[in-house]
């Protein structure tokens, strides 16, 4: 479970006994002992209930929230603030956009005052749109799109920001099946892509199994990593048959009955 | 409510008050009260006051006040918000001070305003600064704090500067809130320039209604009044343009979000 | 991470500090009056006369007056804005015709009138109560008309459903429903009430705390010292107007303190 750092490749994302209590020693503890290495490339999801510290999780790596105990490497340095090569995606996208920029600005607000010139902004912004399949809407506000077309823009947003890792916080649990399932494939793509890498959470079992390379489950209070699951399905996936194949359900339960298990082993 | 034809909506909107001056008009005509003169004397005095040299006399100098004292407010207040929303502890340490001054009522410092400023403009223009400046304040420091903390914890993750947080967020994410404290201000504004030239002055529209009644120009005083009231309303509805413009980028409809197709 | 009793320490200690720092700017400021700005008093000799003024019953009486003024005017306010509301919101024909003379009468700077009333009742009380009343009655009369027109009318629909009287429906659905708006009205009337019977009393001497102010211009410590009284006692006003608000409207969830 813990990382060996090959000579040959820094992890993109380390956390070494990461750990979180909330309101001092003799607080909630909430997370307990998270070790993980993700190489560079890879898309890990990170699963378990609701309310399990998911969210926790994913700001102490985005470096928005201190862990308690332990520390999270990006590229192998050790961050307290939110690092340059990371981007964001969370679940309210309606909460993310600014209500007051058009489209094309949000998508480009994190690119200003950082020496980038405005045509090469402008030209990122129109790129990151098009890759989501969002073209003609840079000018208009988030209101007047879907929220699909929301989540797609706060995508974009990440994308045009050029990170080498990509957190996704729960980033389709608020729209419907059919556009989640779109979301799916659009991100597989872009990974594909791109090579960045990614690390999701989400409480559903079968995007975690579909999307990644490997499956961290959390499980139990404090949350402990309660396994870590290999997904060795090659080639391109699709919704259709991917989820049919064998090994993809054999990865599912083990995914599955790891969550279960969590449930019934009581905490330390 | 069923939408109408603007002509329509006209008509109704006006009918009453274009009866009330009609009304007004041909009342007062006979009057021999020495407080209510016939509106066509008043109207007389309007022209007479208002498009000739009192224009410049009294209405430049109050008007310049107003725009004076409403800018500093404005400065002072969104700098002073906006700094006090950068910095929660000093909010914290602040806010019984801010409620205090808030509290006093504005009339009452003019006294000691024209102390420290002296008698001439500067202390119109400092009494309605300090008057207004109060309501921009607050009304900065909660709309910046009731900003969505989701879009705050987005900026931080994207690592966006703090001059640009300022201008791109923090300030128009405010604004909703901001354009209510301005409302207020305005009003507090003009009830300030008033009360400071009636109280001590040697010109502006607030000054010339307290002579005219004290010298008993009746019809005069009513054209001051029915000015002032002119000047009130159409600051209001000047100021509904700006605050729309200023708002511009809020969903037109209410309820449902008007939705292009998927 | 600092724990909330450091918190609140620190914050007690900065409060303490700029209390300190503002009172001695201010006796700076007075110490230096003598050459450059005239009439400025010290903040000690502010302080001594704001005790003194304690103990005369002169300022009990002036604040008295104030306060009943201000209390009456407001109490018609309600009195006649409300229902007026209540009537003008019934129907929309009723609240489109009136719209413009509402909005006009709303925007007079209240004080212009101040001569007009002052010709006909002279420096009374009774004429800062018209005063208040021509001037605050229209915030709360606008707000109980936004509030009546802003009731769910999904509330209504129910209330009918189940066949409640008009009188019913009046008191146990629109009444409540609209009060969040009506007290806000409320509040904007009692600053402004507040506010007019000051400027009366400045400005044209009606009894009370603003005619003790002018008369003590000659006297600047004492004219301080009143306007320092004047703070309190807005600030007074404030916080029982939000008490009683609190109370009444505890069902109503408020998401932030409302400036206005």
């Amino acid at each position: 479970m813990s990382s060996t750092e090959s000579a040959a490749s820094t992890p993109a994302v380390e956390l070494n006994g990461l750990g979180v209590t909330y309101g001092g020693p003799t607080g909630r503890e909430v997370l307990r002992g998270i070790d993980l290495s993700v190489a560079p490339g890879e898309i890990v999801c990170i699963v378990g209930h609701s309310g399990i510290g998911k969210s926790t999780l994913i700001r102490c790596i985005a470096g928005l929230q201190k862990p308690t105990t332990g520390e999270v490497r990006i590229a192998g340095i050790a961050i307290d603030a939110p690092p340059a090569t990371l981007a964001l995606v969370s679940q309210d996208y309606g909460r993310t956009l600014m209500p007051w920029l058009r489209v094309g600005e949000n998508v480009r607000l994190p690119l200003r005052g950082n020496g980038l010139a405005r045509k090469v902004q402008n030209e990122r912004v129109t790129e990151a749109l098009a890759v989501v399949g969002l073209e003609g809407a840079a000018r208009s506000y988030p209101w007047q799109l879907s929220g699909g077309m929301q989540q797609r823009v706060a995508i974009a947003r990440a994308l045009a920001y050029r990170p080498q890792v990509l957190l996704m916080d729960e980033p389709f649990a608020s729209v419907d099946a059919q556009t989640r399932a779109e979301l799916e494939d659009l991100l597989l793509t872009l990974q594909r892509d791109l090579g960045i890498t990614v690390l999701l959470v989400t409480h559903d079992v079968d995007e975690s199994v579909y999307l990644s390379d490997r499956v961290v489950v959390l499980g139990g209070t404090p949350a402990l990593m309660q396994d870590i699951v290999d997904v060795p399905l090659i080639g391109a996936r699709d919704q259709l048959t991917t989820k049919a194949d064998p090994l993809f359900i054999e990865c599912r339960t083990r995914v599955l009955s790891a969550i279960q298990q969590s449930k019934v082993v009581a905490p330390v | 409510m069923k939408m109408m034809s603007g002509i329509r909506l006209l008509a109704w909107e006006l009918w009453l008050p274009i009866l009330i001056v009609v009304v007004w008009y041909f009342g007062s005509a006979s009057s021999k009260s020495p407080y209510f003169p016939p509106l066509s004397r008043i109207w007389k005095a309007f022209v007479d006051n208002w498009f000739g040299a009192g224009f410049t006399r009294d209405v430049v100098p109050s008007l310049a006040n107003l725009a004076f004292g409403l800018t500093v407010a404005l400065v002072l207040g969104i700098g002073a918000g906006l700094l006090l929303a950068l910095f929660p502890l000093a909010a914290e340490i602040a806010d019984p001070f801010l409620q205090f001054f808030r509290a006093i009522p504005a009339l009452a410092v003019l006294p000691a305003l024209f102390i420290v400023f002296g008698t001439g403009s500067s202390g119109n223009v400092a009494a309605i600064a300090f008057g207004a400046v109060w309501p921009i304040l607050l009304n900065t420091l909660d709309g910046i704090r009731s900003i969505d903390p989701s879009i705050r914890l987005v900026a931080r993750s994207y690592r966006i500067r703090t001059p640009l947080l300022v201008t791109q967020v923090l300030l128009p994410g405010a604004m909703p809130q901001i354009t209510v404290g301005i409302r207020t201000s305005l009003a507090i504004g003009v009830v300030i320039m008033v009360g400071s030239e009636m109280y001590v002055s040697t010109a502006g529209i607030g000054h010339f209604v307290i002579v005219a009644q004290q010298t008993f120009a009746i019809a005069d005083m009513w054209s001051g009044i029915l000015l002032l009231g002119i000047i009130g309303y159409v600051l209001n509805v000047g100021y509904g343009v700006i605050e729309r413009w200023l708002l511009r980028w809020q969903p037109r409809t209410h309820g449902a979000l008007a939705v292009k197709g998927n | 991470m600092t724990t909330p009793k450091t918190r609140r320490r620190q914050v007690l200690l900065g409060r303490l500090l700029t209390l300190f720092a503002l009172a001695a700017a201010w006796q700076v400021f007075g110490m230096l009056g003598d050459e450059n700005v005239k009439g400025v008093p010290k903040f000690s000799d502010v302080a001594v006369a704001f005790v003194d003024e304690l103990g005369t019953s002169s300022l009990w009486t002036s604040l008295g007056q104030t306060l009943t003024t201000t209390a009456i005017g407001l109490a018609l306010c309600l009195v006649i804005g409300i229902p007026a509301g209540l009537l003008l919101a019934a129907h929309p024909f009723l609240t489109v015709s009136s719209r413009f003379v509402i909005d006009f009468c709303r925007t007079v700077p209240p004080l212009a009138i101040i001569p007009l009333f002052l010709l006909i009742m002279g420096p009374t009380q009774r004429m800062a109560v018209a005063l208040i009343v021509a001037v605050s009655v229209w915030p709360i009369l606008l707000q109980t008309i936004h509030g009546v027109r802003n009731v769910d009318p999904e509330l209504l629909a129910t209330a009918r459903s189940f066949r409640l009287p008009l009188w019913r429906r009046l008191a146990l659905v629109v009444a409540p429903a609209s009060m969040p708006y009506i007290f806000t009205g409320i509040r904007i009337s009692a600053t402004l009430s507040l506010l007019l019977t000051i400027g009366a009393e400045l400005i044209a001497g009606v009894p009370g705390l603003g005619k003790e102010i002018l008369l003590s211009q000659s006297v600047p410590d004492r004219m301080f010292a009143l306007i320092v009284v004047a703070g309190v006692l807005g600030m007074l006003l404030a916080f029982a107007v939000m008490a009683i608000e609190n109370r009444l409207l505890a069902w109503h969830y408020i998401p932030r303190r409302m400036t206005t």
